[in-house]
């Protein structure tokens, strides 16, 4: 059960056991939180291979400078700081300029420079039992990928945050150093953007409609 | 507004298919991995404090400062000269040695128009041109901006040689941007690409 906020005294308490050493209280501080770093690294890099680079490396250096830390109670928007940094430090490294190539070597038609590691993806799951489908279900993430991207990246950091970790509008506020209301504002624009973009691209095949029913086709 | 949901989960889908993979690396590579040090807190004193940041914003001043001179200069380098072309002197790479000073009237300039040999300077006088060899162009041209639009249509079942195959026809239009700092330009390119992909039905 998550609380209204990320600024949390029990948090605060593991914090502070942490700050006096404990391996085991940061161990339990990455695991409530490394689902809020994947989704800021994510946001940046747009790869998530790197953002779970650029997270692990974040926690490290939230390790290492965890004496610095005033206020264990703001621990999560200062985790935060560090993921943002790192990400971009990482994205003006020319990292991104790296996967995207790598990407466009393996990619078929219809992948984005922005676009997504299908072939990874692809290689980890089962093998598909209609080509047809996994060829559109293989288009959408195309689609969702490259439309996030037009996003700004504040925006689309609340997205992520919201559809990835579930955070309600004050929690992605308290990491975004925004107002709630503000929030819900970028949301409600980027769902309207998001649905635009995407039934724009969409095929003439309605999704869910059978494809592979040959009586029906006959 | 009826597909809201839709996209809905299918964004939660897409972002925990790019995501969910990498949970708990963070957690085993900070538990398995070397210790890491950790500094314990320590009151620093507000003296302390202060001091260390004012030797901060000196150092970001200076590096700013760096940065900007740096820039300058690399600025001032690339600038074109008038006829476009870049000058290069080669004294110190086989032309004059110390002390051996040409006369003004060098036979290399005796005649305009006898080509130098290659990679030496011409000594010039004050009526002399002093000539300049093509720039080598030091930077190709960078692509600054590719975007691909596509769309797919399912034209449908047919049937290929007896078998059922799904016709799907994929249309891409790939927009490639090119900027040749060299020569100032910003290319273009447009290619259309259609393709017609037929996947095999299973059957039972």
């Amino acid at each position: 059960m998550r609380s209204e906020t990320i600024l949390d005294a029990a948090v605060e308490a593991i914090v502070r056991r942490a700050q006096e050493g404990d391996r085991e209280a940061f161990a339990e501080l990455i695991r409530r939180h490394e689902r809020i770093a994947l989704s800021l690294a994510y946001a940046v890099l747009a790869d998530g291979d790197a953002a779970g680079d650029v997270s692990q490396d974040a926690f490290l250096r939230a390790w290492q400078r965890l004496a610095e830390l005033r206020q264990p109670e703001r621990f999560a928007p200062w985790l935060c700081g560090i993921v943002r940094n790192m990400a971009r430090d990482a994205l003006r490294r020319g990292r991104r300029e790296q996967i995207a190539q790598s990407r466009a070597a393996q990619s078929h038609a219809g992948q984005s420079h922005a676009g997504q590691d299908r072939a990874g993806q692809t290689g980890r799951r089962r093998p598909p039992a209609d080509p047809a489908l996994e060829l559109e279900r293989q288009e959408t993430s195309d689609q969702i990928a490259a439309a996030l991207h037009e996003l700004d990246e504040e925006t689309r950091m609340a997205v992520i945050l919201r559809y990835y970790d579930g955070l309600g509008s004050k929690q992605i506020g308290e990491v975004l150093e925004l107002s709630a209301a503000a929030v819900d504002m970028r949301l409600m624009r980027a769902r309207q953007f998001l649905r635009v973009r995407l039934d724009d691209g969409t095929t003439s095949n309605q999704p869910g409609k059978p494809t592979t029913n040959p009586e029906v086709d006959r | 507004m009826n597909d809201e949901p839709k996209w809905d989960d299918a964004l939660e889908r897409y972002l925990a298919g790019e995501l969910d993979r990498q949970l708990g690396r963070s957690v085993e590579h900070f538990v398995q991995g070397e210790i890491v040090p950790f500094r314990p807190i320590k009151a620093l004193p507000e003296r302390t404090l202060l001091h260390r940041r004012r030797w901060r914003t000196a150092g970001w001043l200076a590096a700013a400062a760096v940065t900007l001179a740096a820039g300058i200069a690399a600025w001032s380098r690339q600038a074109p000269p008038d006829n476009g072309l870049r000058m290069h002197e080669h004294g110190s790479q086989g032309g004059l040695q110390a002390g051996q000073a040409r006369p003004a009237k060098s036979t290399v300039h005796a005649s305009p128009k006898k080509r130098l040999p290659a990679g030496r300077a011409a000594a010039v006088g004050a009526k002399q041109p002093r000539p300049v060899q093509q720039a080598q162009p030091v930077q190709q041209a960078r692509l600054v901006q590719q975007a691909v639009r596509w769309r797919t249509l399912d034209e449908g079942t047919v049937m290929l040689d007896g078998r059922a195959v799904r016709k799907l026809r994929r249309q891409r239009l790939e927009r490639v941007e090119w900027w040749d700092q060299v020569r100032g330009v910003r290319i273009q390119t447009l290619a259309p690409r259609e393709e017609v992909v037929l996947v095999a039905i299973p059957t039972h």
